[in-house]
Formats: C-alpha cells, structure tokens, sequence
C-alpha cells in the first residue's frame, strides 16, 4: 500500500479532501430534497407532470449522460497522470475533460432554446418550475467546474511543477460531483 | 498499483443503456421507477468509488453516501 492510500483512509483526508466532501454531501442532499418534492408534486397533478415530462427530449438527456461519465473518465485519467508527474497528459486528459462539458453546456442550451420556443418556461406549471430549477442549477454548477478545469489546465500549461497535487484533485471531484448529481436528475426528471 | 478505467466507464455505458432500456420497455411506472434509481445508485455509487477513488477512504465516507443515497431514492419512491 503506497502512502497516499494510507493517507486516504484517515477519515479527515478523503481523495478531494475533507471540505469538498462536505460540500458534496450537501450538494446531494439539496438536490435529493428537491427531487422528493418534485415527486410529491407530481403525485398531486400526475397528468400535468405525465404530458409536461412527455415534452422533454430524453434523447438529449440520454446523451448529456454518456458526454458527462466519458468527461468524469478524462478526468479521472488526468488526476492519475498528475500524480504520476505526467503533467501533458494531464493537461491533455483534463482538456478532453472540459471539452465533455463544453459538449454538455452546447446540448443543454440546445435543450433550453427549443423549451423557451415552445413556451415551456419556469412560470409554465409546477413540473416545469422544479425542471428549470434543477437543471438550471446544475448547469450553473457545470459551468463552475468548467471554469475549475481550464484554471488548473492553464496553470499546468505554464507552471505545472507548482500545481498542487491536491488542487488537481479537489478540483477533480467538483467536476465528478457534477456527473453524481446529473445521475440523480436525469431519471427522476426524464424518465418516470 | 493502479486500476484502469476503461472497464468502469464500460461499465457505467452498459449502465446508461440499461437505464433507456427499463425506461422504454418496463410498463409498470412504479417498477420501472424502482429500476430507475437502483441504476442510478449503481452508476453513482460506481462513479464515486473508482472515478473519484473513494474505494480507498475511510469507510464512514463510503457508507455515509450509500445510505444518503438509498434514503433519497426511497423518499422519491414513498413520496410520489
């Protein structure tokens, strides 16, 4: 066993450290409580939620997840490549990485655009208040992470002997926090 | 030594198509809802543990999100 490995089963040092797990246990627990109130409002107008879900395009959705796992895989690959001081790599992994969430961004807005077309906005029914919300949040959240992993790829680029180890990590496990919370919305929303 | 990756993500695409299957063929909403979040905790609890190396950490970390998770689902399921 290599000391990382001993270092992650401390309870206060979990791969991403101890603070952004706290986040993503709340991050979970938001969005957990909002799909069980999405449920609850469902079961109270279920043919409202039944014709409004029928309106999504779970097509897209279906491929936003594929696009999120195989950029949760680069990045997961770029953060063995870091430790490993294979800093190009990293840098390459982590910028197929962003390109996955660039992909996400594009297809999402493609989503949305046909929505506000249609008239499906977040006024439109309580189904389409909570699909607003949710995604809109989750998209913010994204972003975000895009945001992270072009900082970090910059930073490689330029000086990758400072970057710190756990930076790339933590770094990794918001983006992979994206893909968990994806992977809850998706059926709940999509595919009742 | 490290585990490759390419199986999981494998893995979590035979997930994905398992998900659009029980989605488009399972008739009863209830059971196929059941499936649906079963095949999201899997792909979840996957991602968690080889993507972000959870599998390594302390066992509170791994635990504590499983049971969070199959909580969740069932408030989704009881509350519907």
């Amino acid at each position: 066993m290599d000391t990382q490995s001993v270092k992650y089963k401390n309870f206060f040092y979990p791969p991403g450290g101890i603070l952004l797990w706290m986040i993503i246990f709340v991050e979970i627990l938001s969005f957990g409580l909002a799909l069980v109130a999405f449920s609850h409002y469902s079961g109270l107008e279920p043919e409202v939620f039944r014709q409004s879900r029928q309106s999504l395009h779970a097509g897209m959705a279906t491929i936003n997840t594929l696009i999120l796992l195989s950029s949760g895989y680069f990045m997961a690959v770029a953060v063995n490549h870091f430790k490993n001081q294979l800093f190009k790599k990293a840098r390459a992994n982590l910028l197929f990485a962003a390109g996955g969430g660039l992909v996400f961004v594009v297809v999402k807005s493609i989503e949305y655009a046909g929505k506000l077309e249609a008239g499906l906005t977040l006024s439109g029914n309580m189904f389409f208040t909570f699909y607003w919300l949710l995604t809109g949040f989750h998209l913010i959240h994204v972003i975000t992470g895009l945001v992270i992993l072009l900082a970090i790829g910059h930073k490689l680029r330029h000086q990758p002997a400072s970057v710190d180890a756990e930076d790339v990590e933590a770094g990794g496990a918001f983006w992979h926090m994206c893909d968990l919370i994806w992977l809850m919305l998706f059926p709940v929303l999509y595919l009742f | 030594m490290k585990k490759p990756l390419i199986p999981v993500l494998a893995a979590l695409m035979l997930l994905s198509a398992a998900t659009t299957l029980a989605a488009t063929f399972v008739g009863q909403p209830k059971q196929a809802a059941w499936i649906l979040l079963l095949l999201a905790l899997m792909k979840i609890m996957l991602v968690a543990l080889c993507f972000m190396k959870l599998r390594q950490a302390h066992p509170f970390w791994k635990t504590a999100l499983f049971f969070m998770l199959v909580v969740i689902g069932a408030a989704i399921l009881l509350a519907d």
